[in-house]
């Protein structure tokens, strides 16, 4: 059966080791893939530290651009830089609004057998953020209205277990 | 309304409810009782039982002459319903007094009112006040059962509203997660 493109969330925020890590979701029938979008080097600035730090960080952060409607999932999935988590091995999905903004996390099975969860932050793409602004839509509001939308996506693409088990609280 | 609030609301009633429920088995009961004792071979009982841990306090008053008033458990009560004598717990009498008395086990014990000696040809007003303490145990039971049963209710009601698509029409709101329309082919629709 062709893997068909669901939809996609535009900009996830997953903390990685080295810093957090901009991601756009790419949601297919068959699986989520964590398309990286932009990568912060704030963990090396935070080595060098202070304002030099911080600066070389964000020198550093390369933008990407992807568009998602034309763009292969599997050259994609490919990708060692992207993050794919087959629909198929997921065990558990969360889509929570907490202090720290609407968290997204993933359990799932790798490749290996072996449990691992994918937490993300759901984030307004800056250029959303500033038409919103415009327009006079309280930041709070359209970040529910992004959540609310992610959470309809999430829906549409992953399996009818795995959405009926999922906790939603947003 | 969304199935998950209408549970969200049931639940909650119910709970409330059953806490009323626990209240009334645990909280100390009062009551004023009136009744006649009429003329002849006649007396008024009161039945206690399913309490745990119960004492009952009793003040009575007559209107005329003096009455005799017996606690029995289940056994003297038939005996005396039965023959109009036998062996009691406790006993006194006057036209008016006090007692009370432990309730050991959840069995039931009656407090018998009878005519004094010289009164069976009266019909005999009395005024019985009652402080029943102790948990009723139906009543704990049936109110935990609320409670909890309220509770689940509420539980899954909130897992069905946060499971609920939300409200917000789609369509009219930019939100920049994109929803492609049927086959990839097609071009996607940005909401």
């Amino acid at each position: 059966m062709e893997e068909r493109r669901v939809a996609v969330i535009p900009r996830v925020i997953v903390q990685g080791a080295m810093g957090p890590k901009e991601y756009g979701l790419l949601l297919t029938s068959e699986r989520s893939i964590f398309v990286l979008e932009k990568s912060s080097k704030a963990g090396i600035g935070a080595v060098l530290g202070g304002a030099i730090g911080a600066a070389i960080a964000d020198a550093m952060s390369d933008k990407k651009s992807k568009d998602y409607s034309s763009c292969d999932p599997s050259a994609l999935a490919r990708d060692e830089k992207n993050i794919c988590v087959s629909h198929a091995s997921v065990i558990h999905l969360e889509l929570k609004k907490k202090l720290s903004g609407y968290a997204l996390r993933l359990n799932y099975t790798d490749a290996g057998g072996k449990q691992r969860k994918l937490a993300g932050l759901l984030a307004i793409p800056d250029s959303l953020s500033a038409k919103k602004k415009s327009e006079g839509v309280k930041s709070k509001r359209a970040m529910e209205e992004y959540a609310k939308m992610s959470r309809q996506a999430l829906e549409l693409a992953l399996p009818p277990i795995v959405v009926q088990n999922a906790e939603w609280k947003i | 309304m969304k199935k998950g609030k209408i549970l969200i609301a049931v639940g909650s009633v119910i709970a409330i409810i059953g806490v009323y429920f626990l209240a009334f088995a645990i909280l100390p009961a009062e009551e004023t009782m009136d009744f006649t004792i009429p003329a002849g071979d006649y007396y008024y009982a009161i039945s206690y039982g399913g309490l745990i841990g119960g004492s009952v306090e009793l003040n009575f008053v007559v209107a005329d002459g003096a009455i005799k008033a017996y606690v029995f458990d289940e056994d003297q009560y038939g005996e005396y319903s039965t023959t109009g004598s036998g062996d009691y717990l406790f006993t006194t009498s006057g036209d008016s007094g006090s007692f009370s008395f432990v309730i050991p086990d959840l069995s039931t014990y009656y407090v018998v009112f009878d005519h004094g000696t010289l009164s069976s040809v009266l019909s005999q007003d009395v005024i019985v006040e009652t402080t029943i303490n102790g948990v009723a145990l139906v009543g704990t039971v049936i109110g935990v059962a609320m409670i909890v049963f309220g509770a689940v209710l509420a539980i899954v009601g909130m897992r069905m509203k946060n499971r609920e698509i939300p409200t917000v029409a789609p369509s009219n709101v930019q939100t920049d997660v994109t929803i492609f329309q049927g086959q990839q082919q097609e071009p996607p629709g940005q909401v």
